[in-house]
């Protein structure tokens, strides 16, 4: 049997704490949505400033949401991040797994969009 | 309005939500949700159940909010959610009184859901041990517990008022069975200390070689067998009272120790090095007479001045036989209460009997005698028959069928309280305030 890829994203544990509630499950779909497009905002311009600490601080900042989102992939580029060395940056390294996070990060906004 | 309050401080909206959505799952809990902590701190005077507090918050660091909570609302459990795994700033918080510490991670839902549930179980328990301890100090309002409406029992009232407003020690002396430790609760439990331990011990039913262990406690490996360290009855009443019954039994080296413990109002325990301060109010206990023990040069007298304070005497119930009765009644009324029966009443040839008796073991043996005299009842009155003093009551009956000499006498007491006590040798001792090693020697020689 072919191996299936991993799923971007899990919603099985809003699902089991919305206890059939929709419209809960609908509203934290959309504030999820609307915070990842305001912390992509954010990581572009710091990224176009160089500021490593700031993006750090917000790929910190949005990591709870994501692993409730059961972004598990995504949720282990954001750990790779954050345990990198400042002092001593891989800059390509660094830009590669920040690419890799932005793109994750957008196909599953498009994914929750569609749904 | 919900029975548990939650406050959730979190910056974050989506996971303030998701927690917010999660703990209302449980009706019982009403939240609110706090985006800053200026927003929460404003809010703090609802004085919330439970916080559940992001250490990184834009307009405060979460120490500082822990710091306000503790002053604000110091009842308040706060368990930090952060995302932050450092170990260091989780040990700072929990020493800075934080309940719990929980990463935001796969299993941070169950985990709060969890540690809420056992804050739950110990604020529980907590109002539980605080309605009992409201319910005995009802139970120790002196003028309930202790009965009677002769001068002397007017005069104990006076002085037990006194005692509850200052810290001064006490000295209760008085027959067994007069009520000394009734009155040494009723001082505890009307005073200042009421909500602290009441720490009993009966010096005499204590070995003499364990005596200084279980006063002072031990540090683990101060002797074979000290496995781990014990606190002593000092200690255990810390801010509260000791109450040192039978004190007169007391051998003259452990007199030298507790002189030297009340003096300085500090010890070490045996093995240790550490000085331990004493808060505590002791309330002292004996049925000898300490000014002939230390007249005899059996008590210290540096000792007697300092346990001394302020002493009550308990008269013997003979000599207060205005309250014979309304102490009967009394017994009988709380027996039947608590034993769901009706009201019973006294015919006047029972209250005639029970005025004649002399009750060598006072007002203990008059509550015994009351408390059978209503099982043998039929329910509504008691009669003379329901009356039953016990053979050791009634020490002036074998002195008219045979002479015997003193030792004799003793013996034949002896006897008839172990049979009483089903050979408990040191209930015995304590009763007939004797030596316990006095009776084991006297078992040895095949003399009782």
């Amino acid at each position: 049997m072919k191996n299936q890829p991993d799923p971007l994203f899990n919603l099985q544990e809003l699902q089991t704490i919305s206890a059939g509630d929709s419209s809960f499950l609908d509203s934290m779909i959309q504030l999820y949505i609307s915070q990842i497009e305001g912390f992509l905002l954010d990581i572009s311009h710091f990224t176009l400033l160089k500021d490593y600490a700031k993006i750090k601080t917000i790929v910190h900042k949005m990591k709870p949401s994501v692993i409730v989102m059961g972004a598990t992939s995504t949720s282990e580029i954001i750990l790779r991040i954050e345990e990198m060395d400042l002092e001593r940056l891989d800059e390509p390294l660094f830009s590669e797994l920040l690419l890799k996070l932005k793109d994750n990060l957008q196909k599953i906004n498009d994914l929750l969009r569609s749904l | 309005m919900s029975s548990f309050s939650i406050f959730i401080v979190e910056d974050d909206k989506f996971y303030g939500e998701y927690l917010k959505h999660n703990l209302s799952l449980n009706p019982d809990y009403g939240i609110r949700h706090f985006l800053t902590g200026k927003e929460f701190i404003e809010n703090l005077h609802e004085k919330p159940d439970v916080v559940t507090l992001d250490y990184n918050l834009p307009d405060y660091n979460g120490a500082v909010v822990l710091k306000k909570i503790r002053q604000i609302s110091p009842e308040t459990q706060v368990i930090i959610v952060s995302g932050q795994k450092d170990i260091s700033t989780a040990l700072d918080l929990m020493k800075d009184g934080a309940y719990d510490y929980i990463v935001k991670d796969q299993d941070s839902r169950s985990r709060l859901w969890n540690t809420i549930l056992r804050i739950r179980e110990n604020q529980s328990l907590k109002n539980q041990v605080e309605k009992l301890q409201e319910e005995v100090i009802r139970k120790y309002d002196f003028e309930k517990t202790i009965i009677g409406n002769s001068q002397v029992i007017r005069n104990l009232y006076t002085l037990i008022e006194r005692a509850v407003k200052t810290n001064i020690n006490v000295s209760v002396t008085g027959e067994t069975g007069t009520g000394k430790e009734v009155v040494a609760k009723a001082i505890h439990y009307n005073s200042v200390r009421r909500k602290k331990p009441f720490v009993a011990v009966n010096m005499a039913a204590i070995p003499h070689d364990l005596l200084e262990s279980e006063l002072f406690g031990y540090e683990k490996g101060a002797f074979t067998g000290a496995f781990t360290r014990k606190t002593g009855k000092f200690e255990e009443a810390t801010e509260g009272t000791l109450f040192l019954d039978e004190i007169g039994d007391m051998d003259m080296a452990m007199q030298a120790k507790v002189l030297r413990v009340i003096q300085e109002r500090e010890l070490v325990r045996i093995g240790g090095k550490e000085t331990i301060a004493l808060d505590l109010r002791l309330i002292v206990a004996t049925h000898k007479d300490l000014k002939e023990e230390v007249a005899k040069g059996n008590f210290r007298q540096d000792l007697f001045f300092r346990l001394l304070g302020l002493p009550i005497h308990l008269p013997p119930l003979r000599d207060r036989a205005n309250d014979i009765l309304i102490l009967a009644k009394h017994f009988a009324e709380m027996f039947c209460k608590e034993n769901n029966l009706p009201p019973i009443v006294f015919s006047s040839e029972t209250s005639e009997k029970l005025l004649r008796y002399p009750y060598p073991g006072n007002i203990r043996e008059l509550k015994a005698i009351v408390d059978l005299a209503v099982v043998m009842s039929n329910g509504k009155m008691l009669t003379p028959e329901d009356i039953i003093f016990s053979q050791t009551s009634q020490p002036t009956d074998f002195l008219s069928t045979k002479e015997m000499t003193l030792e004799e006498y003793d013996r034949v007491i002896i006897k008839s309280y172990l049979e009483k006590y089903k050979d408990d040798m040191v209930l015995v001792a304590e009763k007939l305030a004797v030596g316990k090693s006095t009776l084991y020697r006297m078992r040895q020689k095949n003399l009782i």
